[in-house]
């Protein structure tokens, strides 16, 4: 499952945002880390890619996150990234949209 | 799944890169080789190894992570000067785009309707057996995704090999009007400034432009500045705002084309208020305009009068006439460059370059620029971006375009001819003088039965998609699927639109499964290792090339042998003994790439695009040329073209020198330009402007982004943007699906109200990158004159409801 490393850029000081902190450490998947300036180190471990990507739009609407940028990121071995869901249109194979007219 | 130990491992190492990021906050990172691994290490057979991010022409440099023979992580590369250890949403998950479930792992030949596996012997073969029988018919559509050396290998085997011109990449499609406007104005292609003008300018300005989505790295230098409390003001021109316009100061919101104009009435403000640096243009410019006889890409002189009485009529209210910016906000923008005390850095990318006055409006803002005297100074720049990771290497600087040659050489110069005959080892006269077919011209002649005129019956498709990108597809490429003597060869490593009317499909390895070396937005030339096997069968697309050039020499063909009678493509090792590359399990028993580019290197000190050895280029995270060696032996590149103070072409003493100037006299050219309105105006029929374009979540045509599921998640269809009032009076609810339709075809999309993008009224947005929704059979093929880039940026449309529609049927 996903395990990645972040930087969390604020719009100030990281120690103006003391709620916003709060809030990213009781997400239980987050490991806090160093701090200087605006920017703020974390850790993500989550269960699921679906659950990856919810902290990820969680933390870009917290208050004064003005970006989120990744350092690293790890894949697990046994679930390659996959294809859309809706694979049989998604690979272009029949359904592609054309001028009927 | 991993195993405890090892996702300890990787979570400490997430959280020390991550870490490392915070702390380098406070200064800029030094380019060291290899530190970006020393700061990785190693553990549990987990290995690290660098290359530029596959994605965009921004050029990110990642780490690797490789254990097992897969990718199984990727970090933001901290000794990268480029992202300084960042990376976007996409870069952070492309070690993904190896794995979708549906690679392409055996070549594919359609008989009677149907794919049907072959294996590669047959498959160079009928390759090879079309080219020999009607050579002349064949051309071949490159890439900005092509590595240097595939485009290279491409370039060689048309033009030295077979003679043919008839090569032109995806990349006209994207920044042709780039080529040409750097061109026509400074003799010479490519930015002269590079991505530290945004660390240094106080005044960004985006022309039509969304770097926060599209160059969201390169964005985030400007962002970070001003979180770290520096003012930076930022002014965005736009038809519809974005999330560049959410961190704008200033929103200037124009009409479609109304970027000319604007330029024009800057230009006739500096000049009316007498404000504009005198010295600068007196010592290093000159004025010009095209002849009454025609457009051309050098025009003709005209005096500096003769400039101030056409530009006289472009006052600020005919301006905000034609531009839809109040007269307010273009004395504000003239006042910015009237001020000789700031650093002001324009940037610009499909918008300026996908437009029908293309070329003419990438002149008109280096011409701003250079009236200012807003040049050349770190923070001073007018810079184009680009959208392919090797836009810029691989079809600017090798030249894989239907006119040219490697390193800025032209097919229409008996003497550049002679040079690539010469450096190429063929036979004087190989090289064809006529140029080849521009890329809608080559679709229309390939799509256009060979009864008709259509003379392109055998057409190569190598890294791109053009049954997606094309625009007017119904014109372009969807009538090619009746024509049973027009035969489509497409290297792919996913189905796309393109393979769907494939003949034969040959799997491609891609990103780190090859050796490659990409360049990116800012002259910097990157390079990387072969990491992890290619699946199945799939193999490099250099590999093919030569297999199809040899397939050709076995059978006589001319063309292949050398002077010397031995084949164009021939490496030998230190015995001298031809090692035989053309067998893919010989392929890697040398560094082909290695070869190839050395080859390659000879051209690029032809026009002072100078590039260092390819040992230079493993050790470092890319060079910005030209580089040119010092008298210690070490490889020093050039941050400022043109300037004394960095650029090693210039002589000492001088403060600029245009060394490539069209006028040869060292200068560079200020141009007029008439403004032409839109070859397509939204009228009772079909009301709306319709513009199309790209989406953070997604590169190009979601090939291989549509594969990643996190990003498709979170942008799992394409869709049309409407403004509220224009929903409202049309009766459609939000995520309502309905018909877009022009003169040219349709596409039905679900509406976005007022959101990510938010057009205004009488316009409608739509991305490109979703194969089930192909808005380009709804786009106008009509292109700048000069560039022959399409404008995907504007035509007729309207937004019909489909209840509507049925009733009409």
């Amino acid at each position: 499952m996903p395990i990645s490393g972040l930087v969390v850029t604020f719009r100030s000081s990281v120690m103006e945002h003391s709620d916003t902190i709060k809030a990213i450490g009781d997400i239980p998947e987050i490991e806090l880390g160093d701090a200087a300036g605006s920017k703020l180190a974390i850790m993500i471990d989550s269960a699921t890619k679906r659950r990856d990507q919810q902290i990820w739009n969680t933390l870009q609407q917290l208050p004064g996150v003005t970006d989120l940028a990744v350092a690293m990121v790890a894949f697990d071995g046994e679930l390659p990234i996959g294809s859309n869901p809706d694979d049989e249109k998604t690979n272009g194979k029949n359904d592609r949209t054309r001028d009927q007219s | 799944m991993m195993d405890s130990k090892r996702r300890t491992f990787l979570k400490s190492t997430a959280m020390a890169a991550a870490s490392s990021m915070v702390a380098s906050n406070a200064s800029l990172p030094v380019v060291y080789a290899d530190q970006g691994v020393a700061d990785l290490p190693d553990g549990d057979g987990l290995s690290w190894n660098k290359a530029p991010c596959r994605f965009c022409g921004t050029g990110c440099h990642v780490q690797v992570g490789v254990e097992d023979g897969r990718v199984v992580a990727i970090a933001g590369d901290k000794a990268a000067d480029v992202n300084k250890g960042l990376l976007c949403v996409k870069g952070y998950h492309v070690g993904g785009i190896l794995y979708g479930k549906d690679r392409l792992t055996k070549p594919l030949l359609r008989k009677d309707g149907k794919l049907t596996e072959i294996e590669w012997d047959e498959a160079i073969e009928i390759v090879a057996k079309r080219i020999y029988d009607s050579p002349e018919t064949f051309a071949i559509y490159g890439s900005g995704q092509w590595t240097i050396p595939e485009g290279y290998a491409a370039q060689k085997f048309m033009k030295g090999g077979l003679g043919n011109n008839h090569i032109d990449p995806n990349a006209r499609l994207c920044m042709a009007s780039a080529v040409t406007g750097f061109l026509g104005t400074y003799g010479v292609d490519e930015p002269a400034g590079c991505y530290d003008d945004l660390d240094e300018c106080d005044v960004v300005i985006t022309w039509g432009n969304n770097p926060a989505e599209m160059h969201p790295v390169l964005f985030s230098r400007v962002t970070d500045r001003r979180s770290r409390g520096e003012n930076v003001r930022l002014i965005d021109i736009g038809t519809r705002r974005t999330r560049t316009t959410d961190a704008a100061n200033v929103y200037l919101e124009m009409k479609p084309h109304g970027d000319v104009p604007i330029a024009l009435g800057i230009m006739h403000l500096l000049i009316e208020n007498g404000n504009y640096d005198r010295s600068f243009v007196e010592q290093h410019c000159n004025f010009r305009a095209h002849p009454e006889s025609g457009k051309s890409l050098f025009g003709e002189a005209i005096s500096e009068d003769e400039f101030r009485k056409r530009i006289a009529k472009y006052t600020p209210e005919h301006v905000e006439e034609l531009s839809g910016i109040s007269v307010d906000d273009l004395r504000m923008l003239a006042d910015l460059f009237a001020n000789p005390d700031i650093r002001i850095t324009s940037l610009w990318c499909m918008g300026m370059n996908q437009h029908t006055m293309g070329t003419a409006v990438n002149t008109l803002v280096h011409g701003v620029h250079l009236l200012s005297g807003h040049f050349g100074k770190p923070g001073d720049a007018p810079t184009s971006l680009t959208g392919q990771p090797s836009a810029c290497g691989t079809v600017r600087e090798v030249g894989t375009l239907a006119h040219a040659l490697p390193g800025g050489r032209i097919v229409a110069k008996p003497e550049h001819r002679k040079q690539s005959e010469e450096f190429w080892n063929v036979r004087e006269g190989s090289v064809n003088a006529v140029p080849g077919y521009h890329t809608v011209k080559m679709f229309d002649q390939f799509t256009k039965p060979t009864s008709d005129g259509g003379d392109i019956t055998t057409m190569f498709v190598q890294v791109t998609n053009p049954g997606q990108t094309l625009p007017n597809l119904n014109k372009l490429f969807n009538d090619k699927e009746p024509l049973d003597d027009k035969f489509l060869i497409v290297s792919e490593v996913y189905p796309t639109a393109t393979t769907e009317l494939a003949d034969l499909i040959l799997p491609a390895a891609m990103w780190v499964e090859k050796n490659g070396v990409y360049g990116n937005s800012e002259r910097r030339t990157q390079q990387w290792f072969k990491m992890v096997d290619p699946p199945g069968e799939a193999r490099d697309d250099t590999w093919m090339t030569i297999a199809i050039a040899h397939k050709l020499f076995e059978m006589g063909y001319e063309g292949m042998k050398d002077k010397d009678g031995e084949f164009i493509f021939a490496v030998k090792d230190d015995a001298g003994k031809e090692i035989p590359i053309w067998n893919f399990d010989n392929y890697y028993d040398t560094n082909v790439d290695k070869h190839l580019f050395e080859e390659y290197r000879q051209f690029t000190t032809m026009k002072h695009k100078n590039l260092a050895p390819y040992d230079e280029y493993v050790k470092a995270r890319g060079l910005r040329w030209p580089v040119v060696e010092q008298e210690d032996g070490s490889w020093r590149e050039t941050r400022f073209r043109f300037s004394g103070f960095d650029d090693p072409f210039v002589a000492e003493g001088e403060e600029f020198d245009f060394y490539h100037s069209s006028s040869k006299d060292g200068r560079a050219q200020i141009w007029f330009h008439e403004y032409e309105p839109p070859p397509e105006i939204p009228d009772d029929e079909y009301p709306m402007w319709l513009c199309t374009g790209r989406v953070l979540e997604h590169w190009h045509t979601g090939t291989m982004t549509r594969r990643l599921e996190p990003l498709n998640r979170a942008m799992p269809t394409g869709y049309v943007e409407m403004h509220m009032e224009d929903a409202r009076a049309a009766n459609i609810r939000q995520g309502e699906v309905v018909i877009v339709e022009s003169r040219r075809g349709s596409c039905e999309l679900p509406v976005w109200i007022d959101g990510r993008g938010r057009p205004p009224r009488g316009s409608i947005f739509v991305p490109f990158f979703d194969e089930t929704k192909l808005i380009n059979d709804v786009t106008l093929d009509e292109h700048c004159p000069i560039s022959k880039q399409p404008d995907y940026k504007k035509c007729a449309a309207r937004v019909v409801k489909k209840a509507a529609a049925k009733v009409k049927s």
